[in-house]
C-alpha cells in the first residue's frame, strides 16, 4: 500500500523539528528525497532549495520521528469485523505512529509460526505502517506450556507476551524466561496477580470509588513482580 | 579364556557411583571389561567363576537393556540370577525399600543390582545388606555401569580417553547418565562439554567440570564423541522445551549438526532412543553410530564389575 515513498524531492520549511534521540528541538527545514531524509534542522536549506522540489510551508507545525507503539491489540485474525491489520495500520499512521507491535491475543492466538507468517504476509499486503508481531509466551495464552520461541523468533516475532493475560504459574514463567534467554528472545509481559486485579479498569482509590468502577489494588502488580 | 587373576585387586566393595573412584579404579574396571568382551563373542559364553553365587536384580523402574544386560552378565559368569519383579512384589503392598532390602538380605545373595527412582537408594541399600551392591541407576544421581560401558566403547574405538572432546547433549538436568559420565570422563582426562537449552541444565552446571554450550554448533565443534541423551516424552510438551519439532530443530542430532564435530566423531546414545526427537534415524543407523556397540560393551562391563567386586582374591565369603 502506501509504504512506498513519494518520488522526487519534498521540502518542509518553517517546521518545528523535534528529535529526542539527538536532543534536537528547533525551527528549520526537512528535505526528503525519494523517501529518505537528506537534510534536517535549522541549517538544512543553507545549500539552497533543490530545483524541482515540492515546497511545503508548515508554518510552525511539528515534525517528529515516526512513533513506535509497542502494545497494539488488533482484531485480525478472528475479529476482522472490528478491525483488520490494514485498518489498524491506517489508524496508527493517522496518529504519527509508523511502527506497531501487534499483541498475540487474536483468535487464533499468535502462538504458531504459521500465524506469525500470516501476520507478516498480511501486513506486507495491506498495512501502511510497519507491523511487527509479538508471539505468545504460552500456548493458547493458557499459562501452562511455553511456545516454540526459537522458531517463532526466526519467523519474525519481535517479542513475546501473553497480551492481556497474566501468567500465574511462577515456575512456568521462570522456565519461559530461561528458555527465551538462550534464543535472545525479548519478553515484555503484563505482571499482575489475576485474583487481585480481577476486572479492574483503573487504580484502586478515591476516584475509582466515586466513579463506581472496578479497580485494581497496587498489590496486584507488587505481588506479581 | 582370559586369566582375570592378573588384574589388581579392586579396592571397593560396592559400585554405587563413579564419584569416589580414582583413575586406577576406573582403568582397572575397563581393562577387566576389555578382556570380558571376548567371552560373549564365543560359542561357549560361560565362565564358572560365579558358580554357586546368587545375584538378585531389583528393578523399581522399568528397564529392558540394563536388566537384561545384568542378567546375562551374571549368567555368563555362572551365577544363579533372580529377577525380582517389583511390579508384582510386596512393594506394591506398601513395603519400604529398607524392609525389602532386609528380606532379600536374609536370603543371602552375594550381589544385589538395584535400580530405583530415588537418588541415594543404592547407597541406602548398601548400608543395610551384607553383600555387594551395584547401582543400576538411582533417580537423577548416578548410573555408573553406563558411564563405564560408554568409556569402554570410546576407548576401544579411539584408543584412549585422555584429551578427547566429548559433547554430552540434551536433557542434562534429569540425566544420571550425564552425571556419571561427567565424573568419569573428567577423571580420565577427557574434555567434557554439555549442550542443551538452559531449561534442561541443572543449577550450577558450569561448576561441574564442563564447558556449557547452548547451541549444537559451538558445542559439537571439533568433538571426538557426541553423546545424545533421551528426552522423556512428558518433557517435550512445553514444560521444559516447547515442542518436539523445535527441540529437534535446535538440539536434535542430524547430518548438519553432526558435521560440526570431527569427521570421525563417534555418535552414542544410552537408549532407548527417540528417533526424530534427539536423534535422526539416518544418524542413529549411520556409519558413525556406535549405539549397538555400547549395548555389547554393557554386558562386558557388568561382568567385569561383578568379578572385580566379588574377586576371590579379596578373600572372605560373607
Amino acid at each position: 500500500m502506501s509504504l512506498t515513498p513519494a518520488k522526487g524531492i519534498q521540502v518542509y520549511k518553517n517546521a518545528r523539528i523535534v528529535d529526542p534521540s539527538c536532543n534536537k528541538d528547533e525551527i528549520g527545514t526537512l528535505i526528503v528525497e525519494n523517501g529518505v531524509i537528506i537534510a534536517c534542522g535549522g541549517q538544512a536549506h543553507n545549500q539552497g532549495i533543490p530545483a524541482g522540489a515540492t515546497i511545503v510551508d508548515l508554518d510552525g507545525q511539528t515534525i517528529l520521528p515516526g512513533l513506535v507503539d509497542m502494545h497494539v491489540h488488533i482484531g485480525e485474525p478472528g475479529g476482522e469485523h472490528r478491525e483488520t491489520i490494514g485498518s489498524a495500520s491506517k489508524a496508527a499512521a493517522a496518529g504519527g505512529v509508523t511502527s506497531i507491535v501487534m499483541m498475540p491475543d487474536t483468535y487464533p492466538v499468535l502462538d504458531d509460526i504459521q500465524l506469525i507468517e500470516f501476520v507478516a504476509r498480511t501486513a506486507g499486503d495491506t498495512a501502511s505502517v510497519r507491523v511487527y508481531p509479538a508471539a505468545a509466551i504460552s500456548k493458547g495464552l493458557l499459562g501452562i506450556e511455553m511456545t516454540e520461541m526459537g522458531m517463532l523468533r526466526s519467523a519474525g516475532a519481535v517479542m513475546f507476551c501473553d497480551g492481556r493475560k497474566t501468567i500465574a504459574n511462577a515456575a512456568m514463567m521462570r522456565q519461559a524466561m530461561t528458555y527465551a534467554r538462550d534464543f535472545g528472545a525479548l519478553i515484555c509481559h503484563t505482571t499482575q496477580d489475576h485474583a487481585l486485579a480481577g476486572n479492574g479498569v483503573m487504580n484502586e482509590g478515591l476516584f475509582a470509588s466515586w466513579l463506581g468502577l472496578p479497580s485494581m489494588p497496587r498489590e496486584a502488580e507488587l505481588l506479581a513482580t | 579364556m582370559t586369566d582375570t587373576s592378573s588384574f589388581p585387586i579392586y579396592p571397593h566393595r560396592h559400585l554405587l557411583g563413579i564419584s569416589g573412584l580414582q583413575y586406577p579404579d576406573i582403568a582397572c574396571l575397563l581393562d577387566r571389561a576389555d578382556a570380558a568382551v571376548d567371552i560373549s563373542r564365543q560359542r561357549e559364553k560361560k565362565k564358572n567363576v560365579f558358580r554357586g553365587l546368587t545375584q538378585i536384580n531389583v528393578f523399581y523402574e522399568a528397564s529392558t537393556r540394563t536388566q537384561a544386560s545384568f542378567e546375562l552378565a551374571g549368567k555368563r559368569l555362572g551365577a544363579d540370577v533372580m529377577n525380582m519383579s517389583v511390579a508384582q512384589s510386596s512393594v506394591k503392598k506398601g513395603e519400604t525399600l529398607i524392609d525389602t532390602a532386609m528380606t532379600l538380605n536374609a536370603m543371602r545373595p552375594d550381589i544385589l543390582i538395584i535400580r530405583h527412582q530415588a537418588a541415594g537408594a543404592a547407597a541406602l541399600l548398601a548400608q543395610k545388606v551384607g553383600c555387594a551392591v551395584i547401582n543400576a541407576g538411582d533417580g537423577a544421581h548416578e548410573h555408573p555401569t553406563q558411564a563405564l560401558l560408554d568409556a569402554l566403547t570410546i576407548r576401544r574405538s579411539k584408543g584412549q580417553l585422555d584429551g578427547l572432546i566429548v559433547a554430552i547433549c540434551g536433557d542434562i538436568l534429569h540425566s544420571r547418565v550425564a552425571r556419571s559420565n561427567i565424573i568419569l570422563l573428567n577423571t580420565m582426562g577427557a574434555r567434557v562439554r554439555v549442550v542443551g537449552p538452559s531449561t534442561l541444565m541443572p543449577s550450577g552446571i558450569a561448576d561441574m567440570g564442563v564447558e556449557v554450550h547452548r547451541s549444537m554448533e559451538t558445542g559439537l565443534k571439533d568433538a571426538d564423541v557426541v553423546m545424545m541423551l533421551r528426552l522423556q516424552r512428558e518433557r517435550m510438551a512445553g514444560a521444559f522445551v516447547p515442542s518436539v519439532r523445535e527441540y529437534f530443530r535446535y538440539f536434535g542430532l542430524d547430518k548438519t549438526k553432526l558435521a560440526f564435530a570431527k569427521p570421525d566423531a563417534l555418535v552414542m546414545h544410552p537408549g532407548p532412543m527417540n528417533r526424530g526427537v534427539e536423534i535422526a534415524s539416518e544418524i542413529a543407523d549411520g556409519p558413525q553410530s556406535v549405539i549397538e556397540a555400547q549395548v555389547e560393551m554393557g554386558v562386558a562391563v557388568r561382568m567385569a564389575v561383578m568379578e572385580a567386586l566379588l574377586d576371590p582374591a579379596k578373600g572372605g565369603v560373607r
